[in-house]
């Protein structure tokens, strides 16, 4: 089965090469039968690709601990879900899944049915089975997941404990799932740069793979923060540390795509830009991968260093930012915008500025990821930037993003006069201005919260006081009930109003952060059993200690009880427990989790005569970031949703029978 | 081109507001990165300065007092084997062990004793054991 | 065994490969360069026709002030036009770029003297309408009579023109013989 395995890799870099060159050469020769041949070729990669991820889980399932990479990341003793979790719990493994969702995604691009963008699929196939070759020749010579070993270990390794959370299932197959999603605009707009077919169709055609693509890093990112949030040693739910950081980038990178291509569809303008944006966030993407692989930043997440396998991916990305920005640049005539920019007070300022700020975060998270490697370059000394430097330079920037979806809501395009402005601004702004004197009222003095709380309440008042007036409107004039009006305006268009629903996801999100960040409290006690310790409200008595033994792990477990002004909240029971196969300690903090605030208590560790460290923290508001997430997702999935067909299509002239 | 001016001076403004930042942003937290053999060299000039270094714990070096709240440990260059004391107060990390890699920021004060404010371990076996 | 499964699969995904040469019907049309101008236009005027529309959702609901939607709208006006004079122009043969300047002439003619009243009168939708159909229509009659007898589409009763090989309407395929 193994071999098996290996084969079918082997044969799927034959095939996908073979789909590379087959597409271009038999559109352009006007063979049908080589392009379908071509095609059928990259659904076999597909096919193969696949028997041979069955083939790895079949080994990871049945224990085959001959097999290197079954040996290293799984135990006879691990459940069926972390066993499966394996495929992409190591380096190897991780490729393969990687390959596996792009042949995956490639298939439906060309088996999937389209009337926008038709031409450029053949061209955009072969450029996916071009990245896909290079994913399975790693796969084959560097990084292969069926390595086999020289003899039979009688036990493997086993999974990491500290990765026993269901946030392994989660977070790394939707991050992966999003840094390959982003191959398909890519390779849509690497299409259309090739045939000269500049015009919209490609932007029609690679939206929703876009939002998609864009949704999944966001949920696995969200996943992510979710995760090093309830599991302690990953340091809160943000770290800034270099592998987040390039799994943040891209996404940056794609939310501008996302707003910039709006410009393009109903403004002809930014048709350069756009093509930058998407090769950029590209490249970002496979920077991340490259990241967690190269060790050429110390990072908490690093894979195994390999410098080969960092010198490859390193070439590939070279080669493609080279290959790509040439292509852009020899066609960068045709690309003329077919309008110009008429006033600052439009539409599309409060884009291009979202644009500009995006890209200046990324930017600046490029650089303060990577000014080791630069300072050592530059001035031959390693200096790093911490959590402070990104904490500093973005959240001025994602404030201004956050005020520019507010003002972006209710100005109108091309240009807005000054009454209008007056007009639609003055309440939001009233209200918003009122909510900055109550917080100050009830005493809070923090710059940023005062600053950032009052522009999240404005741009909340923005969009619901636009979702009125679009209600209102559609009650008016078709004499609708409300209820009926606002269902209407939301499904009258998708795109826009799923795109809102991610606004207010995204205001809510901040809002847990901002208050998350400023006023977490946290406090530290060493507790003899019987003694209590406080914290803002809440009293904590600690009971005592407990020992107990699982088959695998040996746990202690520290009780609390809980009371908050005097009202008892039950008890919280943060653990340490042991594996028996790792020779390091799992801390399971206890939370209790309210829409107010978060009570996050460790047990850091104990002294023998009973003396017990606790390390507790308050931390407000950070449901309301999970929140966000799911309205996040709900709003990006209404803007995916494909709109449903008109009922008469007017069809082309000649598009058929000729 | 009067509109053109425009676009190009509110471009120019975004641009130096973000270069203002970034500035900003690296004198007040760009911190040297040492290893530890680089910082042993260096000796008596960076002390008390806010450094990064980072090293291996050496094995058997690492002592727990205070319920596990104050750890003392001595990071050693993989190589040489030299290295110096370090003192860290608070909450260590999981992945924290002998041997294992880790990054230290704090100070190295004029005893030679590093004291870190915070300790990063790297865990080799994150995702992929140590080779 | 394990060779005999790969040389199988090798096999078989090859002879899956070349399938297509052996076939007799080809599945995958291949386009002409033609239909892509076609193409482009219809996309252009779907992006004139959303943003029509979102700028009439916008007045509506009150993001747009009445002198800057009217201002905006004529402008889009104009583009969905000539979007769809290239369109005719394409689709019709040279000869006929007299029909062009008399269509854009009552089109000038029509946005002076019937878009503005309109404007005044009629509410919303009901507006926008008035001044797309006027401009429509008398498309339709100019070129009606530079061209001749009407025809109507069997399919769905629509008029339609001579030169039409398919119902701008319905899409049926209008057969040769009746047109010509």
């Amino acid at each position: 089965m193994v071999e098996i395995g290996y084969a079918a890799l082997f044969l799927a870099l034959i095939a996908a090469v073979y789909s590379v060159v087959a597409f271009p050469i038999g559109v352009r020769r006007g063979r049908s039968a080589l392009v379908e041949s071509a095609r059928n070729s990259l659904v076999a990669v597909c096919g193969l690709v696949s028997i041979s991820v069955i083939a790895l889980v079949y080994a990871i399932v049945t224990h085959n601990f001959q097999v290197e990479y079954v040996a290293t990341y799984t135990s006879s003793d691990m459940p069926l879900n972390y066993l499966l979790s394996a495929l992409w719990a190591g380096n190897d493994g991780s490729l393969l899944f990687w390959a596996w969702i792009l042949s995956i995604v490639a298939a439906v691009i060309v088996l999937h049915r389209r009337d926008i963008g038709k031409e450029l699929v053949p061209y955009a196939a072969s450029v996916v089975m071009a990245t896909q070759a290079f994913f399975l020749f790693l796969l084959l010579f560097v990084a292969n997941p069926f390595q086999l070993l020289s003899f039979v270990p009688a036990e493997g390794r086993g999974l990491n404990p500290l990765l026993e959370n269901p946030g392994m299932f989660f977070h790394p197959p939707f991050l992966l799932a999003g840094y390959v999603g982003f191959t398909v605009p890519f390779a849509f707009a690497i299409a259309a740069l090739w045939t000269r077919r500049l015009g919209d169709e490609w932007i029609v055609a690679v939206r929703r793979w876009t939002l998609l693509a864009w949704l999944s890093l966001a949920l696995g990112n969200l996943f992510g923060a979710w995760w090093a949030y309830v599991e302690l040693g990953w340091g809160g739910y943000w770290a800034w540390d270099p592998v987040e950081n390039a799994s943040f980038m891209p996404w940056l990178v794609a939310t501008a795509f996302l707003h910039s291509i709006m410009m393009q569809r109903r403004r002809g303008m930014l048709k350069v830009w756009n093509m930058v944006l998407i090769i950029l966030t590209f490249t970002l993407a496979i920077l991340g991968t490259f990241l967690t692989r190269s060790g050429v930043l110390s990072s908490v997440h690093t894979f195994a260093e390999s410098p080969l396998l960092g010198t490859l991916f390193l070439s590939f990305i070279g080669a493609v930012l080279f290959s790509s920005l040439g292509l852009l640049y020899y066609r960068s005539e045709e690309l003329r915008g077919e309008t110009e920019m008429e006033s600052l007070l439009s539409r599309e300022s409060t884009f291009l500025l979202n644009n500009l700020l995006l890209v200046g975060a990324t930017f600046a998270i490029l650089v303060g990821t990577f000014f080791p490697v630069l300072s050592e370059a530059v001035r031959g000394v390693k200096i790093s930037v911490g959590p402070p430097f990104f904490n500093q330079v973005n959240s001025p920037i994602f404030l201004a993003l956050i005020l520019l979806a507010g003002i972006c809501t209710l100005i109108g395009w091309r240009r807005t006069s000054a009454t209008n402005l007056v007009r639609n601004f003055l309440w939001p702004l009233v209200g918003a201005l009122a909510l900055a004197v109550v917080l100050f009222a009830v005493g809070i003095r923090e710059w940023y919260a005062l600053a950032a709380f009052p522009i999240c309440g404005f741009v909340l008042a923005t969009i619901f006081y636009e979702w009125f007036r679009g209600t209102s409107a559609r009650h008016r004039m078709r004499a609708e009930n409300y209820f009926k009006a606002f269902w209407g305006l939301i499904t009258s268009n998708r795109p826009r109003y799923g795109g809102y629903i991610v606004h207010i996801g995204i205001i809510l999100f901040a809002i847990g952060v901002v208050a998350s960040s400023v006023y977490n409290v946290e406090k530290e006690a060493s507790l003899k059993p019987g003694e209590t310790m406080t914290i803002n409200n809440y009293i904590l008595t600690y009971e005592g200690m407990d020992n107990y033994e699982t088959q695998s792990r040996q746990v202690v477990t520290a009780t609390l009880s809980v009371s908050n002004s005097g009202e008892p909240l039950g008890r919280l029971a943060p653990e340490k427990y042991f594996h028996r196969n790792f020779d390091q300690p799992v801390t399971e903090v206890a939370i209790r989790s309210t829409l107010v605030e978060d009570l996050y208590v460790i047990l850091v560790g104990w002294d023998a005569d009973g003396t017990t460290a606790f390390k507790v923290l308050v931390n407000p508001l950070v449901n309301w970031m999970w929140l966000g997430g799911i309205v996040l997702v709900i709003g990006g999935l209404l803007a995916f949703w494909p709109e449903r067909r008109k009922p008469v299509a007017p069809k082309t002239q000649g598009g058929e029978g000729r | 081109m009067l509109k053109r001016k425009q676009f190009l001076i509110g471009g120019l403004v975004v641009a130096l507001a973000l270069g203002f930042l970034l500035y900003n942003g690296f004198t007040g937290a760009a911190t040297y990165y040492y290893t530890v053999s680089e910082l042993s060299a260096l000796g008596s000039s960076v002390y008390g300065e806010n450094i990064r270094v980072n090293g291996k714990v050496a094995p058997g070096s690492v002592e727990r007092e205070e319920q596990g709240t104050l750890l003392r440990f001595s990071v050693i260059d993989a190589d040489s084997g030299q290295g110096f004391p370090v003192v860290y107060r608070g909450v260590v990390p999981d992945t924290f062990k002998e041997d294992s890699e880790v990054v230290a920021e704090g100070y190295l004060d004029s005893s030679g004793i590093f004291y870190a404010s915070t300790v990063l371990a790297k865990c080799p076996s994150r995702y992929e054991p140590a080779e | 065994m394990t060779v005999f499964v790969a040389l199988l699969l090798a096999a078989l995904a090859f002879a899956f490969v070349i399938y297509p040469f052996f076939k007799r019907k080809p599945a995958v049309a291949l386009e002409s360069a033609e239909d892509d101008r076609t193409r482009e236009l219809q996309s252009k005027r779907h992006t004139a026709y959303s943003m029509l529309k979102e700028l009439e959702f916008d007045f509506q609901s009150g993001i747009l002030t009445t002198e800057d939607y009217q201002d905006l709208e004529t402008r889009y006006k104009k583009k969905a036009i000539s979007v769809l004079k290239e369109m005719d122009s394409l689709a019709k043969s040279a000869d006929s770029a007299e029909v062009e300047d008399d269509i854009e002439k009552s089109i000038r003619k029509l946005r002076l003297s019937k878009a503005i009243p309109a404007l005044k009168g009629t509410e919303g939708p009901a507006r926008s309408a008035v001044v797309e159909d006027e401009i429509e229509k008398s498309i339709q009659e100019l070129r009606r009579g530079k061209e001749g007898k009407e025809r109507f589409c069997p399919q769905c009763g629509e008029k339609r023109r001579e030169s039409d090989r398919f119902c701008a309407y319905c899409g049926a395929r209008l057969k040769e013989e009746e047109s010509s």
